[in-house]
């Protein structure tokens, strides 16, 4: 194992416990998302792997080794933190050398594996050139960088991209699954962003409150989220949110309660995912059209259901089809029930 | 080839050799500090003879009072004679702080990372023996030339000042160019000293307008503070030196050296480092966003 966590507890000295017996192990050579939302404890877990916080309980191993006690500097681990950690007064090529201090290699060996380091990653030009000449994308490559060129055996990213435009974020994502095909250590990769959390790597961990409430692959985790929270934070908050007390007609009772009495609880929380809903000739309800909605992933038709207690309900819709409708336009939709997620109340 | 300039921060990155130096300017200008700031502790010497020399002279005349002429001129002479071996030993000094200063401005101007302490130091250590040698040699036959025109500044022999100070002025520009480019080229290439004189003489004869602008570009002020006696004039242009002429003076030299070297030598025999340092953009890497968003 490239790293064990076990039992591990850090409360800050306001009281506030920020990792609550966390505890698990990652094999060598992997790419592992942790997700969670802003306060669940993300950075608080990250900084204690490297050593800038102490835990109050449990352990960190590294390479089979208890670091708990170790300092910084002597753990064979690289961070990048979302706002870029670059010495304004230095060079590019300088910043990236600053991340070999004290490392055992001779100069030319330095030099080598800084340039070829700050190639990959398409700064060839730039290695002269100060920071403040350098855009936001090309600033966290630097740092990104400086964190690699030491090839620790485990990376540790915080959120790294949060403070980038989107093209950037997708280049610089497809860099790091480059980098990590060709280096021989683990990444550990941070961040509240699901999309971004797929697009890195397929096994997760979701943080809660300072706890992991699930761990796995995605898919999995999809199939069946341990609640509501996780649900939210793995279908990116597109999830519809129905309460079975909220509805009160037949067609509605006669649809959920098929769904909900195989769950033996009649007082539930259904989440729909966007996706899971269809627009049909012949559906399971009618409604008609609210909104329509045009995002970068899709077209997303709001709907609002007269026999679903007014629910409002929305869903993707293929481009080619949504130009066919129009706000105020009735429709039928179609659930996948077995997409359809149920959580007691 | 595609030569069009691509922006950086409101900066283009260079295509031209022109380009390359206002790029530096722009973007390093610091390291041209520092570079001059460190250059004049190797210069502190020559600086300081330089300084003193109009108030030893004007010492000399001071005493003076009921001399006869050529004892005065006897003085002078003597005085001249002597400081050209003290300021040749200066040279040499100051050489070896050139050494890391060329090491340096080629890394730069190569666009290989420069870490300036490092690259500095270790420019001394890899040249600072040739860098000697060549300041040794060039330097020698200067002071020699000085003196001799000092030794015709006596009354006996003044008819010959005129056609000697020609004849010194054009051995200086010519041994001068020689000197800037033999620095470029041992910095760059592995060269035996004797071919070092031998390219560095044909480079010179051959590309003579450039080695006139490379010696007026960089050391055009320095000769001048070298002629001119002590005045308010000569501390100005010293300090001037001190904080950023000898590193424009590096640049300036390097810059024209190399494109020279390239034109003549590189274009052919090492491809490889031929326009090294300029942007091209047929070569830029696809990740490369190349401006700034």
């Amino acid at each position: 194992m490239i790293l064990k966590i076990d039992n591990l507890r850090v409360t800050f000295k306001n009281g506030i416990t920020a990792l609550d017996g966390v505890n698990f192990a990652i094999p060598k050579k992997s790419f592992i998302v942790i997700l969670g939302e802003s306060g669940s404890g993300k950075t608080t877990l990250l900084k204690t792997i490297a050593g800038l916080i102490d835990a109050r309980e449990g352990s960190v191993f590294i390479n089979d080794e208890d670091v708990t006690e170790i300092m910084p500097m002597y753990r064979d681990v690289a961070i990048v933190f979302q706002d870029f950690v670059l010495y304004p007064h230095m060079t590019i090529y300088e910043n990236v050398l600053t991340g070999l201090n004290r490392f055992p290699l001779s100069e030319e060996k330095k030099d080598e594996r800084v340039k070829q380091i700050l190639i990959e990653f398409g700064l060839k030009n730039y290695l002269n050139f100060k920071p403040r000449h350098l855009s936001d994308g090309q600033k966290q490559r630097v740092a990104i960088c400086k964190a690699l060129v030491r090839e620790p055996s485990l990376f540790l990213f915080d959120e790294p991209l949060a403070n980038l435009d989107l093209p950037q974020r997708l280049a610089i994502r497809n860099e790091l699954k480059e980098i990590f095909k060709t280096h021989q250590g683990s990444f550990i990769y941070v961040t509240h962003d699901i999309k971004e959390a797929e697009s890195l790597s397929d096994h997760i961990i979701i943080l809660k409150d300072g706890k992991v409430v699930q761990e796995g692959q995605i898919n999995e985790i999809r199939k069946q989220p341990v609640s509501l929270d996780v649900a939210r934070l793995i279908y990116g908050d597109e999830l519809n949110i129905l309460s079975t007390r909220e509805w009160n007609n037949k067609t509605a009772n006669n649809f959920f309660q098929n769904i909900v009495s195989l769950n033996d609880n009649l007082d539930s929380t259904i989440a729909i995912p966007y996706r899971s809903i269809t627009i049909a000739e012949k559906g399971d309800f009618s409604g008609v059209i609210s909104k329509i909605n045009t995002t970068p992933n899709g077209v997303i038709f709001k709907m609002k259901f007269k026999n679903l207690n007014d629910a409002i309900l929305q869903c993707y819709v293929n481009s080619d089809d949504a130009i066919h409708y129009q706000i105020n336009d009735a429709v039928e939709i179609k659930i996948n029930t077995f997409k359809v997620l149920i959580y007691k109340n | 080839m595609n030569r069009k300039g691509k922006s950086v921060d409101g900066l283009i990155l260079p295509v031209t050799y022109k380009g390359l130096f206002k790029f530096i300017y722009k973007t390093n200008f610091m390291l041209l500090v520092k570079m001059s700031l460190i250059l004049s502790i190797f210069a502190f010497l020559s600086f300081l003879a330089m300084g003193f020399k109009g108030i030893f002279e004007s010492s000399i005349l001071y005493n003076a009072t009921g001399l006869s002429d050529e004892i005065i001129r006897e003085r002078l002479m003597m005085f001249r004679g002597l400081y050209g071996i003290v300021y040749y030993i200066c040279l040499l000094i100051f050489s070896i702080g050139l050494a890391g200063a060329f090491y340096v401005m080629k890394k730069l101007l190569f666009n290989e990372g420069v870490s300036f302490k490092r690259d500095f130091l270790k420019g001394i250590k890899n040249n600072g023996g040739i860098f000697l040698a060549a300041t040794a040699f060039y330097g020698f036959i200067i002071t020699i030339s000085y003196f001799v025109m000092n030794l015709l500044s006596s009354d006996d022999l003044i008819q010959y000042y005129l056609p000697v100070f020609i004849v010194f002025c054009i051995l200086s520009v010519l041994v001068l160019g020689m000197y800037l480019v033999s620095l470029m080229m041992v910095t760059i290439y592995k060269v035996s000293f004797g071919k070092m004189i031998k390219n560095a003489l044909l480079i010179v004869i051959t590309r003579i307008p450039y080695i006139l602008l490379s010696i007026t570009g960089s050391v055009l002020l320095f000769i001048i503070c070298y002629l001119i006696p002590t005045n308010i004039a000569l501390y100005i242009s010293i300090f001037a030196y001190a904080f950023i002429g000898l590193g424009h003076s590096v640049l300036f030299v390097s810059i024209i050296d190399i494109y020279l070297f390239d034109e003549l030598v590189n274009k052919k025999q090492y491809p490889e480092i031929y326009r090294k340092g300029l942007f091209d953009a047929t070569n830029e890497d696809i990740t490369d966003e190349g401006f700034k968003k």
